[in-house]
């Protein structure tokens, strides 16, 4: 049996070479395009929640800025701007907006807090009633979190005198004083004091406003004056995605809309060259503060004790702050009145003036970390920042006049950005309200309360049990003017990428490389969370991660879900409370996964299928080639057994070297071209290869064991199951093919199946634009098509060819003598090989029908739908089939002469 | 081709072929072979296997070539045809082989069309094809598998193949070889009396001496010469 199987193998070289190449080019094939396969795939979890759409269907974020809570629990975090300062370059962005499927694409570029300032004067009296003079105090309470906190800040003073004052234009060594005149002495009574440094921005002695007023001096009314410091979150937009998405252009108000060449203009700030930011103001700030005046007319000794001892914001809280006074009257400021005030100046001809819209600094604060209580209550770890985030060289005291509340228990570590210019002689820049927009008439506004996901919509966080019910009077808890704090607002203050640019350059800590922090995307033709829209989404969700590697979260069919948050009590009165956040749950959240790409593995089973037909069919011919050999083995004695042995082993060797030899040429072929295949997969592929070889030589290796005796002489012509009566060339090939079913059909398969592939990638190409998505027996897929893809597929179509070719080979061999015959009886060169052509060109032709309407019947299955693009695809693709096996079959054709000699004559 | 009824019609001048046997040696097939056959007759060529009897057959037959000498048919020499040419000149010729060669796919009829089925002629292929298998005795069996007939049948579906041209010269390698002696009989009883008709010259390599007795003319080769 060894001797035989030696003897075969070394022998019949020229068949054992053929069997040799035919697997091992199937093997290397499967190796290296498996290795192609290897890519991120967006693996879609959980089920569609309620049947809504926000604004935008994919929320596109940096990676890495999914906080592990949001990826535990798959949702999105209702304020998930927050935190997130940057990360996507404007690049990505382009690229996005420009892949097939994206109807909008609007980034969002997170600048910063900018917290511009407004003064607030509180008119006093200005009799001093049947006194000389007279004191005043205005205690200051700031008033947030529903009435929970209660900041008492520095009070105001104000000095009245029928005296007249004297307040000399020169800043001695303790800074300006005020002095009233009595009896022809100048006594002071009014210090502003110089710098207090070190004692913080929350100080008293520094937030201690005094003032010295007399009816004989000026006509200036008595006041106590408040800076009010705004936060409010500065983000660059896209104007024209931002009207497209969400509608911002109608919820303007007044002024024009932003324009996307908006940019910073020169201004002259009172002298100084500066520059101006344009941005779009909101109508409100979504602030719930409120300033709480107590005005006090202190005894007459408190303003005689001014006499020998001027008022200074360093000792007039210490000396008269808790002095019993007389009330005089109660005033009190919303956050939205100051505001209104805030834009007023900023719309003034000087905003710099007064301190008003100068962005001299920028926060960033970062996002709020969670440790997860029994029973996934979220408890938001606090943080403490330094002081010297405020500090501000131009200011009196050294620092910049923080809002009281962001001196409560905070929970984002805040950054701060410095202005900077290069030459030291720009002012910084200031805000240019270009026009206001009302957040409320933003479409969808709502919609809110269902899903937590527009950009503009202030956070609300709900009372979680009865205790916060009680405590907040049934009431949400709003943001405060605290940077840190919990509830951040969202960015309302908004200016252009144009400017954002131009902007970098004073801010370059700030505003990064790749300053864009979210993209959020509406992707066309979705119309609901129906599965074809799911698909849709889903397809460009999959581009986008895999062309960028951002993080990417769906959004569509997103569905509230409460999560409960223990907020611990704050510095200023508030208790500990039990919220209520709507977080959002991704309808179809998405994981990016290293996976193999849906279509590819379709790809690559198709060229396993071709290469296990091609097996089949040489190791059937080689068996069939040996139909009288095997005979008088059997006329000698030889078993069943041993010649199902004897054929199995030496196709499973063959099968063997072929693979071993195709796996390691695998290799160095994946390098070339750029692919990957591990030396792993290369390792499976051999054993795959053989056991796929060995099943191919089963039924060969069956009909050898029942080979006849008779076999060895058999009649000089095979029986054939029936009449054939061609008239023709074409006939006569028709009629070949179907001496030979079987055989014949393996070719034509072979070539189906690549040409089936091939139609399916055109489809893709030609009709929507490199990908589709739609369903399949109810299941929502998508497809894209990759350059690899491609590849696999005139693999396919290429090994389908040489199947063919394989087929026409092995038909000339085992009918060598007819041909012999027919050249013998007249039949010319040209007609022989015309009549192989036919015979290939029919093989081709049945192939490719049967191909190009497989193709086509999927691919309408896929899109849902049948039109034009796809049958010309399937159409190209039955073309280009029939060409190539047409053309695959010129080399057996070109073979003729040299088989068929006058000696085939005597073979039949 | 039809066959001269005075002077030469088939001239053999020192024709020899050799096959290559491998490791350099030959195997010299025919051997300076030198022959004129007249139109009309029926010459027998008999010799033992071996002997270069169908490879005489194949060279004048056109399919195959001679390493050397000439073969002249009807005047026309073959060694300046074209491929083409030799292709015209073996459809125009008839050539029944020992082990019939009949296409097994095909019926009895389209086997007797095979030489003509993919060029135009100016009769009717169908009814002459008809004509022929009626000729040949099988009338009737036109539809019929060549694996459904005997070897005497196929043997004659072969021959009225190598007529489908209207040959004026028929080449028959050993076409009784393989069939018992009473239809071998039969075979000569029908190719002679085809000549009787047709007036062809008939070629016909044999070891079986009754039919090289019924021959007009006889040549023995023995390893590849006349003998």
């Amino acid at each position: 049996m060894d001797r035989y199987l030696w003897g075969r193998l070394r022998h019949q070289v020229g068949r054992t070479i053929a069997l040799l190449v035919g697997i091992g080019v199937a093997t290397a094939s499967f190796v290296v395009l498996t290795g192609a396969a290897r890519t991120t795939q967006l693996r879609t979890v959980g089920a569609v929640g309620r049947s809504y759409r926000s604004a935008y269907d994919i929320l596109v974020r940096p990676k890495g800025s999914v906080t592990r809570l949001e990826r535990s629990r798959g949702l999105v975090r209702p304020n998930y701007l927050s935190g997130i300062f940057g990360g996507i370059s404007l690049g990505q962005y382009h690229e996005i907006e420009h892949l097939a499927g994206v109807e909008v694409a609007a980034p969002i570029a997170m600048i910063g807090y900018i917290v511009p300032r407004v003064t607030m004067d509180l008119a006093l009296p200005s009799g001093v009633g049947n006194g000389q003079r007279v004191l005043y105090r205005v205690d200051n309470t700031w008033v947030y979190d529903r009435g929970l906190s209660r900041a008492a800040d520095a009070s105001g003073f104000a000095y009245v005198t029928r005296s007249a004052l004297s307040t000399p234009l020169e800043i001695g060594p303790q800074g300006i004083t005020t002095s009233e005149i009595v009896g022809g002495r100048q006594i002071p009574v009014c210090r502003y004091a110089g710098t207090q440094q070190g004692t913080g921005p929350f100080a008293a002695s520094v937030r201690t406003f005094v003032g010295c007023y007399s009816p004989v001096t000026s006509g200036d009314q008595p006041a106590v004056v408040t800076v009010w410091s705004f936060p409010l979150l500065l983000a660059a937009i896209d104007p024209v995605a931002e009207a497209r998405l969400v509608g911002l252009k109608k919820a303007m108000v007044s002024g024009r809309y932003l324009r996307a060449g908006d940019t910073l203009t020169a201004v002259d700030e009172g002298g100084t060259p500066g520059e101006s930011v344009p941005v779009l103001s909101p109508t409100q700030p979504y602030l719930d503060q409120q300033l709480r005046q107590v005005i006090w007319r202190l005894p007459a000794s408190a303003a005689s004790a001014v006499l020998r001892a001027p008022l200074t914001p360093a000792t007039a809280q210490r000396r008269f702050g808790a002095t019993p006074g007389t009330l005089i009257g109660r005033a009190a400021v919303t956050a939205d009145t100051a505001y209104r005030d805030l834009l007023a100046d900023v719309a003034s001809a000087n905003p710099n003036s007064s301190g008003a819209g100068s962005i001299d600094s920028i926060w960033t604060p970062g996002p709020v970390g969670y440790a997860v209580a029994k029973g996934g209550l979220l408890l938001p770890r606090t943080v403490s920042n330094p002081q010297s985030i405020w500090a501000g060289a131009l200011y009196q005291n050294g620092y910049l006049p923080a809002p009281l509340p962001s001196d409560d228990v905070q929970f984002r570590k805040l950054t701060v950005h410095q202005f900077a210019t290069r030459s030291g002689e720009l002012a910084p820049p200031v805000l240019h309200t270009v026009g206001e927009f009302n957040p409320a008439r933003l479409p969808g506004f709502s919609a809110l309360s269902a899903v937590p996901l527009e950009t503009y919509a202030p956070p609300v966080a709900a009372p979680g049990n009865a205790a916060a019910g009680r405590a907040l009077h049934g009431q949400d808890l709003l943001p405060s003017s605290n940077l840190g704090g919990y509830l951040q607002p969202p960015p309302l203050m908004l200016t252009t990428l144009s400017a954002l640019s131009a902007l970098s350059a004073h801010f370059p800590r700030a505003i990064a490389a790749k300053p864009i922090s979210v993209i959020r995307i509406r992707v066309a033709g979705v119309h609901g969370v129906d599965p074809l829209s799911r698909a849709r989404v889903n397809a460009v969700a999959t581009q986008i991660a895999a062309k960028t590697g951002l993080s990417v979260d769906i959004t569509l069919g997103s569905s509230p879900a409460p999560q409960k948050v223990l907020l611990p009590a704050g510095k200023f009165g508030r208790p500990a409370l039990v919220l209520r956040e709507d977080w959002s749950k991704k309808g179809v959240a998405v994981e990016v996964l290293d996976a193999v790409d849906r279509t590819s593995v379709l790809l690559f089973l198709l060229v396993l299928a071709v290469c296990a037909l091609l097996v089949a069919n040489a190791a059937s011919a080689a068996v069939r080639a040996r139909r009288t050999e095997l005979g008088v083995l059997a006329c000698v004695g030889w078993r069943n057994g041993k010649l199902f042995t004897a054929v199995f082993a030496e196709v499973g060797l063959i099968g063997l070297a072929a693979s071993v030899v195709g796996a390691v040429v695998a290799l160095p072929l994946s390098a070339a071209f750029g692919l990957s295949a591990s030396p792993a997969r290369a390792a499976i592929a051999v054993p795959v290869a053989t056991v796929l070889t060995m099943l191919a030589g089963i039924a060969p290796a069956w009909r050898a064991a029942r080979s006849q005796p008779a076999a060895a002489v058999r009649p000089a012509v095979m029986p054939s199951r029936r009449a054939h009566a061609p008239r023709s060339l074409p006939g006569l090939a028709v009629t070949n093919l179907l001496r030979a079913p079987g055989r014949s059909l393996i070719g034509a398969l072979s070539l189906a199946i690549g040409i089936c592939a091939l139609t399916l990638l055109l489809a893709f190409t030609l009709a929507f634009r490199g990908q589709v998505v739609g369903t399949l027996l109810g299941d929502a897929i998508a497809v894209q098509t990759r350059r690899v893809d491609y590849v696999s597929a005139v693999v396919t179509v290429v090994i389908g060819a040489a199947a063919v070719a394989d087929v026409l080979y092995l038909n000339i061999r085992e009918r060598v003598a007819e041909f012999a015959t027919l050249r013998a009886i007249g039949w010319r060169e040209a007609t022989l090989g015309r009549l192989v052509t036919l015979e290939g060109a029919g093989m081709g032709m049945t192939g490719s029908v049967a191909g190009a309407g497989s193709g086509l019947a999927l691919a309408a299955a896929f899109s849902g739908s049948l039109h034009a693009g796809l049958i010309i695809a399937a159409v190209l693709a039955a073309v280009a089939g029939v060409v190539i096996a047409t053309l695959a079959a010129i080399l057996p054709a070109r073979l003729l002469g040299r088989l068929a000699g006058p000696q085939a004559l005597a073979q039949e | 081709m039809a066959g001269s009824k005075a002077g030469t019609f088939v001239k053999i001048t020192e024709v020899s072929k050799t096959f290559p046997l491998g490791q350099g040696r030959k195997l010299s097939a025919v051997r300076e072979v030198s022959l004129t056959v007249e139109p009309g007759t029926v010459l027998a060529i008999t010799g033992p296997s071996g002997s270069g009897k169908s490879t005489l057959l194949n060279l004048v037959g056109a399919i195959d070539r001679p390493d050397q000498g000439e073969i002249e048919i009807d005047g026309q020499s073959l060694a300046g045809l074209s491929r083409n040419q030799l292709a015209d000149y073996r459809r125009g010729i008839g050539f029944v082989f020992q082990r019939y060669n009949l296409l097994p796919a095909l019926t009895a009829l389209d086997n007797v069309l095979t030489p003509v089925l993919p060029y135009r002629v100016n009769y009717d292929k169908v009814g002459r094809a008809t004509e022929l298998l009626a000729q040949v005795g099988l009338a009737g069996r036109e539809r019929s598998l060549p694996a459904l007939l005997s070897g005497g049948e196929q043997q004659r579906v072969g021959i009225a193949r190598a007529l489908i041209g209207s040959p004026g010269l028929l080449l028959a390698d050993e076409p009784t070889g393989n069939l018992d002696s009473a239809t071998g009989a039969e075979i000569i009883k029908l190719l002679l009396s085809l000549r009787e008709e047709n007036g062809m010259t008939i070629l016909i390599a044999t070891h079986d001496a009754d039919l090289a007795s019924t021959a007009d003319r006889h040549i023995k080769l023995h390893d590849g010469q006349i003998a």
